[in-house]
């Protein structure tokens, strides 16, 4: 008897296996199709774009009430959030350079694209903001995590579109193939998980219940929050400083292979649409947690015009922004190394204002 | 690994497929594997404590079969010493340090051992009693003993219920290790009819509930009498839709590959008794403990006081398998109390039904009776659930004092999740009725393709909108 029942396979069981795969593949069609009736009648009908995380409903709502008064925006993830002081940003550029800006942070915990871009997109689409500039955090595309599988933050965002640009992305990435398939399960999963409404009712249900709440708070002035001093992983943020060290010092080179095309591409249509409703897209790219994220993100940022990106990420030209003594973690500034940080994307930004 | 994980929705088409495709002599092998695998999710390194007390069992058996008087004997006794010693190190250790730190501290001694430092190996309680009904059958001479160290490994590691059950007795299961399990096309897709259906009591219910019950359970003195008594019959609920609802799962994946693993519950809220419910919940478990601690004592062909004796013992016992807490130990006391106090005045009992001539109505009889069991139960998973014995007496007195009229339900509940709770509830009663008169799989395979398709579309829907998702371990995986 061989290992493998091949022969006994084909001639005992497959048929038998071959129909009952057959009928779980219908029946999971079935079962796809009316979830997309109940997402089509009721979901989309009753959810807004927002509805993925707290804090973005919760600023989203501060910012339509005060659209008036807002056109600089910030987009981003906690290097965002964190570390932009709109009140500091204004101010700096607001006097050097003659200006009238009245900036907003809109970063959020671990938004980063595709669900930055599917925000900034939404944004224009539906709340008619009166934007003039919007300065959007470019990270490459975010890690899939098992641990936030089947959340509502973890697929909320996930639309034709978004798939799109995700998945062909990491398919035009330097990732190392096992990356690549692990990364593309998981989005998989992601995308099952929203056609199929997978515990969605309870997080609409939770979204519900937490519009009075969202409704009456939002979080910091202008949506900067600052972190208190605690560095704890000081090796760690070594290996950030070596890690730009290493990119800046291979500049050229890497800003010189061969550039992700579908992810320029997923940029380059955010890029015409702000251009569409006047708005002036502006990427920043700040400090990166390894070096393969800069080898990543140099050649698309070669390919965008100077007047739409800041680079606030060498080693070399920011050292202060490295220091432990101003850190809150390897990832994240202080609120002191917040103003440091802000003062030198205002800096930046008023260099191509 | 949770069968409710990303990691089982891998695991488990992956084993099945790889089985059904390898010859039949390394299917065993197989299943060992994904069996390690399986367990290792967990804590690896605790899979070598598994096999020491695999191996002392496994050669225990051998030498018990082939011993006979005292040294026979002694064989049992050390494999069941040996396995016992794991579970007593791992789950009662610091239960009983930390009682007599308490005794120490009232009488004034100076008594310093400090805890272990340890995590409870998962479904240790259950693999342990699964290993010892081998070496207790062998003994008896109802089982001869397993040869192949592998199978027998298998035996007490097999993946859908190594981790919370059924406890399985060797008569039932190793005989099936050596058959040959085609691929069954009734099998399998029973195999996942019934996991869905475990899947819905799980997911949709028990996960439900557990937002509704902890918030309330974790702050008993922050809520009225008639809150906690609500939220106590739910937890009836809760407990058996997780557990039950994990039975379901193991057994109809354990099917699905051609294996059967027994019944572990029986519609147990519709028992008329408490000594019913205790056929029907849990059977896998009870059976066990009638077995191998109730009737080895006597069970009741002694002398009356023994028997309640025993009753009283093999409950109290049951109640320690469940945890090391004397909350457990109270549970499985209650339970044993009403046994004796059922079986101490069933005459008395039939004497009032007839003098008060409920005997004509036996509707409302049987009703009344299931009624007063649902009631009594619940009372007593309020020391299953409570964190202490503090909180359960708490809850208990606040309970008692609870004023009907004012039941004070406040805005704890999220109205949306306890009327569906309510709704699924009542479906799944209603199912499981339909089910025991007029057995609900067979109803529908009988019916048309369209409308089973039908109905097993609205039953996925339903699982994938209303369920909650987001991993929650099972109850009983703490055992």
């Amino acid at each position: 008897m061989g290992f493998f029942q091949v022969k006994d396979l084909f001639t005992s069981n497959f048929d038998v296996m071959k129909k009952l795969i057959l009928k779980i593949i219908s029946l999971l069609i079935l079962v796809g199709v009316v979830n997309a009736i109940i997402n089509h009648f009721f979901y989309d009908k009753k959810l807004p774009y927002y509805w993925g995380n707290e804090t973005i409903s919760s600023k989203r709502n501060f910012l339509v009430k005060n659209k008036a008064h807002f056109n600089t925006l910030f987009i981003g993830s906690s290097k965002t959030k964190y570390q932009i002081d709109p009140i500091l940003f204004d101010s700096i550029v607001n006097k050097t350079n003659n200006g009238n800006i009245h900036s907003y942070n809109l970063g959020i915990d671990y938004m980063m694209p595709p669900e930055s871009f599917y925000i900034y997109k939404s944004l224009l689409d539906n709340d008619s903001l009166h934007l003039k500039n919007v300065i959007i955090e470019i990270d490459f595309f975010r890690k899939a995590e098992t641990e936030n599988l089947f959340t509502w933050r973890n697929y909320y965002w996930v639309n034709p579109g978004t798939y799109y640009d995700y998945t062909s992305s990491l398919l035009s990435s330097h990732y190392t193939p096992l990356l690549k398939a692990w990364n593309l399960t998981i989005v998989n999963i992601m995308a099952v998980t929203k056609i199929y409404n997978i515990g969605k009712f309870n997080e609409y249900v939770q979204f519900k219940k937490n519009q009075f709440s969202i409704n009456k708070t939002f979080e910091g002035e202008n949506g900067f929050v600052g972190l208190p001093h605690r560095i704890e992983q000081q090796s760690k943020l070594e290996e950030v400083k070596n890690a730009s060290i290493t990119a800046y010092s291979n500049y050229d080179k890497w800003s010189s292979m061969k550039k992700n095309q579908a992810f320029f591409n997923s940029l380059e249509k955010i890029i015409q649409l702000s251009n569409k409703k006047g708005v002036r897209l502006i990427f920043l790219l700040p400090i990166q947690w390894q070096s393969m994220q800069y080898k990543e993100l140099f050649p698309i940022l070669k390919a965008i015009p100077n007047r739409n990106k800041l680079e606030i990420a060498d080693y070399s030209e920011y050292k202060p922004l490295f220091n432990a003594d101003i850190s809150f973690d390897y990832a994240h500034l202080d609120s002191v190394g917040a103003r440091i940080y802000t003062r030198d994307v205002a800096q930046a930004f008023g260099k191509i204002y | 690994m949770l069968f409710n994980s990303f990691a089982f929705l891998l695991f488990f088409p992956i084993v099945t497929c790889i089985y059904f495709i390898l010859s039949y002599k390394y299917r065993w092998l197989w299943l060992l594997i994904a069996s390690c695998v399986f367990y290792m999710f967990f804590i690896p390194k605790y899979i070598i404590i598994l096999f020491v007390t695999i191996t002392i069992d496994y050669w225990a058996g051998i030498k018990i079969a082939s011993s006979t008087g005292p040294v026979k004997k002694r064989y049992l006794l050390i494999s069941i010493i040996s396995t016992v010693l794991v579970l007593a190190i791992f789950k009662y250790a610091n239960f009983f340090n930390n009682n007599i730190h308490q005794l120490a501290h009232l009488i004034h001694w100076n008594y310093s051992l400090t805890s272990l430092d340890i995590i409870l190996p998962i479904g240790l309680s259950f693999h342990t009693f699964q290993s010892l009904s081998y070496v207790i059958e062998v003994y008896r001479g109802n089982h001869k003993p397993e040869k192949n160290y592998g199978i027998y490994s298998l035996y007490v590691m097999f993946f859908p219920q190594l981790v919370a059950g059924p406890i399985e007795r060797p008569q039932n299961i190793l005989y099936q290790f050596y058959e040959k399990h085609d691929f069954n096309y009734k099998d399998v897709t029973s195999g996942l009819k019934l996991m869905a259906w475990g899947f819905f009591k799980k997911l949709v219910i028990a996960d439900r509930l557990s937002a509704i019950i902890n918030p309330v359970y974790n702050n008993p003195g922050h809520y009225s009498g008639m809150t906690l008594i609500f939220v106590t019959l739910l937890f009836a609920q809760q407990i058996y839709c997780d557990f039950s609802g994990y039975s379901d799962i193991a057994i109809g994946m354990a099917r699905v590959i051609g294996f059967r693993l027994m019944k572990n519950f029986d519609t147990p809220y519709f028992s008329k008794s408490i000594s019913e419910f205790w056929t029907r919940w849990h059977i896998s478990l009870s059976t066990w403990f009638r077995d191998y601690v109730y009737i080895p004592l006597g069970g009741s062909r002694v002398v009356k006081w023994r028997w309640y004796y025993n009753l009283m013992i093999t409950f109290l016992l049951s109640g320690l398998w469940h945890g090391a807490n004397w909350t457990f130990v109270i549970w499985g006391g209650l339970n044993g109390l009403y046994l004796v106090i059922e079986v101490s005045t069933s005459r008395f009992r039939k004497k009032a039904t007839d003098f008060v001539g409920l005997n004509r109505f036996p509707l409302i009889l049987d009703g009344l009776r299931v009624i007063k069991t649902v009631l009594l139960i619940s009372l007593a998973w309020v020391f299953f659930r409570a964190n202490t014995a503090s909180d359960a007496f708490l809850i208990l007195s606040k309970i008692f004092k609870a004023n009907i009229f004012h039941p004070a339900f406040s805005t704890f509940i999220d109205p949306y999740s306890l009327f569906l709770c309510l709704i699924f509830i009542f479906l799944l009663e209603i199912a499981q009725l339909y089910h025991k008169k007029y057995n609900l799989a067979k109803v529908l395979s009988e019916k048309p393709i369209i409308y089973r398709f039908a109905v097993y579309t609205i039953f996925l829907v339903i699982i994938l909108n209303f369920g909650i998702f987001s991993s929650k371990g099972f109850i009983y995986f703490q055992f």
